[in-house]
């Protein structure tokens, strides 16, 4: 280029010295292209707008989507072309290239490019910097543009029907033994009882107060609640390593498929894994316990579902906690009596010593092996057993 | 000078109120007045500390009303807030002691962590516009609105309102964080004192309520009351929606079409005005299906997809093709 | 669209049209140079026949006594129409071989050009990326089109040589033949640009192809439109752009040497004033001092002479600055001395250039205000009566004007879509038809009362509407599309 460039000032200076209209106007010429576009792009280049759709993208395996960005020339010079280059991660690439859309962009136009994305398997994925291209009309200077406009596309975990999963398809939980008390629930009058020194006066009986000339206040029942908490399994030594990723997607997936059956059912659910989250989910503290665990309080409802099927879709294997740490742990967390589902690679004997010391708490224990089943006898166990382990099939598994 | 102009008046006034406590809320200002108009109560969603209460306590001061705030809590009684009656031993009877409700503006902050208990005693009295307490009535004084608040990021703690108590709500606003330059206009605005205690009134309870029913009787041609329907007709078949606006939804979307003609200064209904409204006015009443929700899809997605597809009926412009 | 099949045809019209200005150039020197008409259409025959067989058949394994026969074919004819005359052969054959050996090369770069797998073979066209991003992002010293660049600019440079020396030599054009000088510069400036352009376009077509590119199916068609615009636009530029300002020219600097040459340090011989010219105080007798005697003019045309000496040393140190700053990669506390002054002078001038810029920009981003839209709103007037056609049917008044509106809007592409309101069609028409014209804001007003309140529009309110109905109606009917891109 630096050569164009000395001899556009070599035309310049012949046609100054030699004059005459051929002279000049090569010399224009040559300043036009070689001097004044290329500035002139450069600094249209500066201004060209790039900006995405939207921030959060929600997406399930094999789902289809695409991502649009917008192009906007405020300038009245056109561009030539205009490449955009997206940094879609591998798991979302749709076909075996990266998309490279490619349009030419007139003065003061606006244009949108789409890159098609496909699910392919879960996680947490960050598109972007935008990588823009844009060119003259005769390949004399382009300029480039580094956008970072990101956007975050959550893959949730595959959310399948329990059959799918080897399971019972009407998976029952049994009579509830114990119920967790919350709140008194001032819809559930309890009775009432003479006044004692600390009782707030808003819950004084007054009719009962005036009746027997003593003041009274109202008693309430504590709201109730079905305590299903799920706890995942995701430390590395645990799983073998000679098919580690389709036996721990498996677990993620039997963990989304039970917490989405509970949920639905309309009983409440919790979650906690020893497990890490993606490094795109730093802004997400509502979904990792201060203990460093990912953990989730059991609640009702299609947030609650969302929530933890989000925190699933980021959630990685580690190597530092094991999973009887996150017992541990949970234990401490554990108000009342509970049912906990248990999805892990296999039913060790450790692991079944473990769930003997909740049963003594009271608690139920389902664990659901996504591996191996060792202790095929409890298989076998009636429904509505404290312990009940349940074999994960691994026939629905998605190609990854 | 004509009821559309009287309210357009009123409405310039108020909103020249609560823009000189408020800075760049015009558009939330103006739903709420719209709410107002029509006899609505307002659901705010937005995070803490955007004005909310500032914008409750500047309309309340604007027309001369009373004004509560209840600040909702999983403690919180039904008698907390529709008041309770107490006995009183010297004179042997019973004294009504009136709760926050009885204010004609109602602040119910965080509403969502209260008790689901709580939160259907106050949805009643929003929609009945009077309470019972130990089998007496009483009935709130008008014009009565309550804005509920809710955070929509935290929810550690709290009842998330059912679907079928938030079909109450007339309108669902959500303010949003001032830009640079009007946060810079706000810090310098409340330097000194909070302009709010220097409000005075713009106009009396007793002159909203006139304005209501003027709004009332804004003309809305056949066409449009058709185009209504059909948007909320089109939100109960809609492939992302469980269940869609009821009928409360329409008569609210046609109320607040009409208010916001009447803002506008007109004595009539334009589809534009329904366009207008339809978002704050739906979005909150559908009841996505779980799948949508958890790809994201929200209410006012789903309303503005349909305003952009159900047809407006002006004129039998398939005749013409495309 | 195939770019290819038109570029052989540009590169033949720019060979012929070049060859044609030197033949012609070189005729105002000699008549024995002189050409007969007839060769016109010989070359540029030639010439794009040699550049489609180059572009589109010819191969490494053609044959060459079929290249000797394919020029034959041209030469034999030229030899029969100057009447078997090896003389007055020579200079047409000569020209006409040129003409075709030029365009040949052009055909067989475009050849070359499109064969990106036979250069970086298979694999490398697959994953064409980086030879896509060296090609696209000029880093290096060598175009994308270097082939094309180095043809064009040769070829124009050689014809501009022969053009300065007959302007030197005062052989002047004129009538007829300075108009086919004009009209052939102006078509091999034309074409050799769109050429550029074009060939420029070929590559990238064929790269994005290898790598798979989703590229724009209107990107070619927009980009040849664009770049029509870019090469009329920059012609024109060249012929308003005005010529033979320079205080120093060849003659001068000539006579400035010669002068340095024959006396030394002394200056050029300054033009004599004539004698009444004199200064008057020359006259009064007084006695000058030996320098007075070179006169006022003379001290101007010294100081002149001086800035021309200052503003050239300025603007060579400046050249000079520019090829160090490109070499340093900006990094001047590297030099010393004089290359360092010469990039200050660099940096000051750029500097300059870009606060005029800036000073350009903000000049431009003044607009004028623009009108308010018309909103329906209080204090409008109330009609006196109801119109008579309130309730009718859409056969007449206001909403059937509307009607027509659309239908006709609809014809040019502006369809009123059933989810839209009036009001919304409204702007659209605006935007479409009528920028910053209120007439559209004061129909639609009307036709919302008229549709939708209860008391309709009064008689001479309709008239109005109904007028700036009309005129929407007669607008939207005259609209060729040309104003503005649908």
């Amino acid at each position: 280029m630096l050569t164009w460039k000395i001899l556009t000032l070599c035309c310049v200076f012949l046609a100054l010295l030699w004059q005459g209209r051929a002279a000049y106007s090569l010399a224009y010429l040559m300043v036009v292209l070689f001097g004044a576009a290329p500035l002139l792009l450069a600094r249209s280049g500066n201004r060209l707008m790039v900006s995405r759709g939207s921030r959060e993208r929600f997406l399930f395996p094999g789902d289809e989507a695409s991502v649009s960005v917008a192009l906007r020339n405020p300038t009245l010079l056109p561009f030539a072309w205009v490449s955009v280059q997206d940094s879609v991660p591998t798991g979302l690439v749709k076909g075996t290239r990266r998309a490279r859309p490619v349009v030419a962009l007139g003065s003061r136009q606006v244009k949108e490019v789409a890159f098609p994305l496909v699910a392919r398997e879960r996680g947490v994925y960050r598109l972007g910097p935008l990588r823009v291209a844009a060119g003259d009309f005769f390949g004399i200077s382009t300029c480039h543009l580094q956008v970072p406009a990101e956007e975050t596309v959550v893959v949730y975990p595959h959310v399948r029907p329990l059959p799918e999963l080897g399971l019972p398809s009407r998976l029952s939980f049994g009579s509830l033994k114990a119920l967790e008390r919350i709140n008194p629930d001032p819809a559930r009058l309890a009775g009432v009882r003479g006044y004692q020194a600390g009782d707030p006066l808003r819950t004084i009986h007054w009719p009962a107060t005036a009746r027997t000339q003593e003041l009274q206040v109202k008693q309430f029942d504590h709201t109730v609640t079905a305590n299903c908490l799920l706890l995942l399994d995701l430390y590395e030594g645990d799983y073998p390593p000679d098919h580690f990723f389709p036996s721990v997607e498996r677990a993620v997936s039997t963990a989304a498929s039970l917490a989405a059956h509970i949920i639905q059912r309309g009983e409440a659910c919790g979650l906690a894994a020893n497990a890490v989250l993606s490094e795109y989910w730093p802004e997400r503290t509502d979904i990792v316990h201060e203990t460093g665990y990912v953990q989730f309080q059991p609640r009702q409802g299609t947030q609650q579902l969302s929530a933890i099927l989000l925190a699933l879709a980021g959630v990685q294997p580690q190597n530092h906690v094991d999973f009887y740490s996150l017992l541990a742990e949970s234990r401490k967390q554990l108000r009342g009596a509970s049912i906990l589902l248990w999805v892990v690679p296999e039913d060790t004997p450790q692991l079944l010593d473990a769930a003997a010391g909740f049963l003594r708490e009271g608690q139920r224990v389902l664990i659901f092996a996504v591996e191996r089943v060792l202790h095929g006898e409890l298989l076998a166990a009636p429904h509505g057993s404290a312990l009940q382990l349940f074999a994960v099939s691994p026939g629905g598994d998605l190609p990854l | 000078m004509d009821n559309a102009a009287a309210v357009a008046e009123f409405g310039q006034k108020m909103l020249y109120n609560i823009g000189s406590v408020l800075i760049g809320k015009e558009k939330p200002a103006r739903l709420l007045l719209v709410a107002l108009l029509s006899g609505g109560h307002v659901l705010l969603e937005d995070v803490p500390g955007v004005g909310k209460t500032m914008l409750a306590r500047a309309i309340a001061a604007s027309i001369g009303g009373t004004f509560s705030r209840i600040q909702c809590t999983p403690d919180l009684l039904p008698a907390d807030i529709t008041g309770l009656s107490i006995y009183d031993q010297k004179t042997g009877d019973f004294v009504f002691r009136p709760g926050p409700i009885m204010s004609q503006i109602v602040l119910a902050d965080e509403i969502n962590r209260a008790t689901p208990r709580t939160q259907s005693s106050l949805l009643e009295a929003m929609g009945e516009g009077q309470v019972t307490v130990d089998g007496k009535t009483y009935v709130l004084e008008q014009p009565f609105m309550v804005l509920a608040t809710q955070n929509p990021v935290e929810f550690e703690g709290t009842f998330p309102l059912p679907e079928a108590q938030l079909d109450r709500f007339f309108i669902c606003v959500s303010l949003g964080y001032p830009t640079a330059a009007e946060e810079r206009e706000m810090l310098y605005l409340l330097q000194e004192r909070h302009p709010i205690h220097d409000l005075k009134a713009v106009t009396d309870p007793q002159r909203v309520r006139s304005l209501q029913q003027a709004v009332s009787r804004v003309h809305v041609e056949e066409s449009v009351g058709e185009y209504v329907v059909r948007l909320v007709q089109a939100t109960r078949s809609h492939p992302q929606v469980q269940l869609g606006a009821s009928p409360r939804g329409s008569l609210a979307l046609f109320r607040a079409a009409q208010a916001l003609a009447a803002l506008e200064g007109r004595d009539y209904v334009l589809p534009d005005d329904v366009k207008e409204v339809a978002v704050p006015v739906l979005a909150h009443r559908l009841m996505l299906k779980a799948d949508s929700v958890l790809r994201g899809v929200k209410g006012a997605a789903v309303v503005s997809a349909l305003l952009s597809q159900v047809a407006v009926g002006a004129e039998r412009v398939e005749d013409m093709g495309s | 669209m195939n770019v290819k099949s038109i570029l052989p045809a540009l590169a033949g019209v720019f060979t012929a049209a070049i060859v044609f200005l030197a033949a012609r150039y070189a005729s105002l020197f000699s008549t024995v140079l002189f050409v007969p008409n007839w060769l016109w259409a010989f070359l540029l025959g030639s010439a794009l026949e040699s550049a489609y067989f180059a572009a589109y058949f010819l191969t490494p394994r053609t044959p060459f006594t079929v290249r000797l026969v394919e020029l034959a074919l041209w030469l034999g004819p030229i030899y029969l129409l100057v009447g078997r005359s090896p003389s007055a052969f020579l200079w047409p054959a000569c020209l006409t071989a040129v003409c075709w050996l030029l365009a040949r090369g052009c055909g067989l770069e475009l050849s070359r050009l499109e064969k990106v797998a036979d250069l970086i073979g298979d694999q490398g066209a697959s994953t064409v990326s980086w030879e896509y991003e060296s090609l696209t992002s000029m880093g290096q010293d060598e175009l994308a089109l270097g082939f094309f660049w180095r043809r064009v600019i040769a070829c124009a440079a050689a014809v501009v040589v022969l053009a300065v020396a007959a302007h030197r030599r005062e052989v002047k054009a004129a009538g007829a033949l300075l108009l086919e000088l004009r009209l052939a510069g102006g078509t091999a400036a034309a074409s050799g640009l769109a050429l550029l352009g074009g060939a420029y376009l070929f590559r990238l077509q064929t790269l994005w192809a290898c790598a798979k590119a989703a590229v724009d199916p209107a990107l070619p068609r927009e980009w040849l439109r664009n770049l029509a615009i870019i090469v009329a636009l920059s012609l024109a530029l060249v012929y308003l752009a005005p010529i033979d300002y320079s205080p120093v020219t060849a003659d001068t600097v000539g006579r400035l040497l010669a002068a340095v040459l024959s006396r030394g340090v002394e200056l050029p011989e300054l033009p004599k004033a004539a004698p009444e010219e004199r200064p008057s105080f020359s006259q009064s007798g007084d006695p000058l001092p030996e320098v007075d005697s070179v006169g006022l003019g003379g001290i101007i045309l010294t100081a002149m002479y001086l800035l021309l000496v200052a503003l050239v040393s300025a603007v060579l140190l400046a050249a000079l600055g520019f090829i160090l700053f490109e070499l340093t990669k900006g990094e001047i506390e590297r030099l010393r001395g004089l290359p360092r002054l010469a990039v200050q002078v660099y940096a000051a001038v750029r500097r300059a250039v870009l606060q005029v810029l800036a000073a350009l920009g903000r000049l431009k981003s003044i607009k004028p205000i623009k009108g308010q839209a018309i909103f329906p709103g209080q204090g409008e007037e109330r009609p006196s009566e109801p119109s008579a056609d309130r309730d009718s049917p859409p056969e007449r008044g206001v909403r059937a004007l509307l009607l027509q509106i659309a239908r006709q809007a609809g014809k040019k592409g502006l369809v009123f879509r059933r989810s839209q309101t009036p009001w919304e069609y409204g702007q659209a028409l605006r935007g479409q038809f009528f920028p910053n014209e209120e007439v559209v804001g004061e129909f639609f007003q009307g036709y919302q009362r008229a549709r939708y309140s209860r008391s309709g529009l009064s008689g001479a309110e309709e008239e109005r509407v109904l007028a700036a109905g009309t005129q929407i109606l007669n607008r939207v009917r005259e609209w060729k599309g040309d104003e503005k891109d649908g």
